[in-house]
């Protein structure tokens, strides 16, 4: 079992925390945690939001005890003695990396020494986990990025980022659901919708699902964009194992 | 059938109690900023406590009703007239058809609330009524209302009886010249060094103008973080209150992002949470550490007394089954 401490945060919520570290194997214990708490579908417990080393457990004091909710959590996580779920869903977000699509490219390409061809090609070969989702809607946390990829974030924010632009911020690689301000170094953009409110499941990915990038060309781009628009695109969603 | 906006005043929404689904997802939950205030001025229409009402904030906004129905005002202190008519808060207030309403500035606290009978009537989004300012989404056309917008009502009206004896005495305003809050340990309280500790609990904080259905930013003396290991992003809490680089520390409210990564020093008790969003810039206030158990005893005090309150409404109403029963029973007496 995966060690860890639960802090009271407030009167309506624990945290379950973990070591203070960025590891697969805790966000897969995280992640598993989470099922085995959402299935039991527990009086109380209100929300369950996972992140990189903690599990918070929102509750209503009125329902559900601190004691009885600390007693289960422990009493779950023995039971997840070990993690052996090998199997991983990897969701395809096709990505544009031409130039009119990723106006930061020469800073990634000036700072890795790498051509532009590199860095697409290193930037899609990877299935990258999601550790957690916060900021914006829809807005990933990503591990795996290449070290060679790795660039610090622009020194001036811009004010606006198109949605489904594609970046990446020292060791962080992302996509951006919704416009917003940022300071990511934008290198292509992804046709796909990544925040739908209108759908009983406005999202394509949670926490502890992969995200893979594929490089389509600006014409794919259009098409995809029109069958995004009426609604007809099959985002590709794949089986892996670890 | 439904309310037409005459004037939105300042930040007039749709809000219900949030919404809690997309949480996980990076969703901000919004949702009324005070839920004691709101749900006061909906127990008193018997409606649930988190029918869908209007938030408003600075300046009320003025309607004209285009049906007749029945309106609680609750929250901040306003003066509220219908055609001349002053409307008292905590009250229930019968409106005809072709009425307006005028709500004017927020004497006392920030945040108002206009409840109708039955509810105002918008699209769910994500499981809930709530506007999303951030997002664009929820609510009315996910803004904030103004001027021509109509806004749907529930029609007809649900009775409401006995309307002179609906009123509440109730305020979540406090006006002390240092308004005491209380706290419970946040989760990274214990990371903080003793001397950070003592001074959040010895010092005053006073509420900056830059607070919004975000958070309420403090300021005071600086609390001293510099010793703080840099910690992972995690979920961010109502209430909680994180201390940022700057020492000075901020209330994190409806509209707050879903994950933070500032250390957390400690999270409002719930029972005070309606209470700290009626503080308005300029005032003061100090903090005081209670135990959970404590912060828990409380919350359920508090909810026993709404309760009460909710029960004394609706045995005041006049439900047509119970009369028949009655009747029926007076004829087999006689």
């Amino acid at each position: 079992m995966v060690k860890f401490s639960i802090f009271p945060a407030g009167d309506s919520a624990v945290n379950v925390t973990f070591d203070n570290r960025v590891d697969p194997q805790i966000n897969q214990f995280i992640r598993t945690l989470q099922r085995k708490l959402e299935s039991q579908k527990t009086d109380g417990i209100t929300a369950l939001v996972p992140a990189f080393r903690t599990l918070t457990v929102f509750y209503n004091p009125e329902l559900l005890s601190f004691n009885e909710l600390t007693t289960m959590v422990q009493a779950i996580a023995t039971q997840v003695k070990q993690v052996d779920d090998r199997s991983k869903k990897i969701i395809h977000i096709p990505v544009c990396y031409e130039s009119s699509f990723g106006p930061d490219m020469g800073h990634i390409v000036e700072h890795s020494n790498l051509s532009i061809q590199e860095v697409i090609e290193l930037h899609t070969k990877t299935d990258y986990l999601i550790y957690m989702l916060g900021f914006l809607p829809g807005f990933v946390y990503l591990g795996g990025l290449d070290g060679r990829l790795a660039t610090p974030r622009l020194a001036t924010p811009r004010l606006s980022i198109n949605p489904g632009a594609v970046g990446i911020a020292g060791e962080q690689t992302g996509v951006y659901p919704i416009a917003s301000p940022g300071g990511w170094q934008i290198i292509g953009q992804t046709p796909l919708n990544l925040f739908q409110p209108q759908n009983e499941n406005p999202f394509y990915y949670q926490t502890g699902d992969y995200i893979h990038f594929d490089p389509i060309t600006a014409s794919e781009f259009d098409q995809i964009s029109r069958l995004v628009d009426e609604d007809r695109y099959q985002v590709k969603v794949e089986e892996g194992t670890k | 059938m439904g309310i037409r906006v005459i004037d939105g005043g300042l930040l007039t929404t749709v809000q219900d109690f949030g919404r809690s689904i997309g949480l996980a997802n990076g969703f901000s939950p919004s949702g009324v900023m005070d839920q004691d205030s709101a749900s006061l001025a909906n127990v008193v229409l018997d409606n649930d406590y988190q029918t869908p009402l209007l938030e408003y904030s600075v300046l009320g906004p003025t309607i004209t009703f285009t049906t007749a129905t029945v309106i609680s005002i609750s929250g901040a202190t306003v003066h509220a007239k219908v055609n001349g008519d002053r409307v008292e808060m905590n009250r229930a207030f019968t409106v005809k058809r072709g009425d307006t309403l005028i709500i004017g500035p927020t004497i006392k606290g920030r945040y108002g609330y206009l409840a109708i009978a039955g509810g105002v009537k918008v699209p769910k989004v994500m499981k809930s009524y709530s506007t999303s300012l951030k997002y664009g989404l929820g609510g009315f056309k996910g803004r904030a209302l103004r001027s021509g917008d109509y806004i749907k009502i529930t029609v007809p009206a649900p009775s409401v009886s006995n309307l002179r004896q609906r009123q509440a005495i109730f305020s979540t305003y406090s006006d002390e010249p240092v308004v005491t809050i209380r706290v419970t340990k946040g989760p990274q309280y214990d990371q903080f060094d003793q001397d950070a500790k003592n001074q959040f609990f010895v010092h005053e904080y006073e509420i900056s103008k830059d607070s919004d259905r975000m958070g309420i930013r403090l300021s005071g003396d600086a609390l001293n973080v510099d010793n703080l290991t840099e910690m992972l992003s995690e979920a961010t809490v109502l209430g909680g209150i994180q201390v940022p680089k700057s020492g000075q520390p901020i209330i994190l409210l409806s509209d707050r992002q879903t994950t933070g990564g500032y250390p957390v020093i400690a999270v409002i008790a719930s029972v005070d949470l309606s209470k700290t969003v009626q503080l308005t810039p300029g005032q003061k206030i100090k903090f005081e550490f209670i135990d959970l158990a404590l912060s828990q005893h409380l919350l359920h005090e508090k909810n026993v007394k709404l309760k009460a309150i909710k029960l004394k409404f609706m045995a005041m109403t006049d439900h047509p089954e119970r009369r028949t029963a009655h009747r029926l029973n007076n004829l087999f007496e006689e």
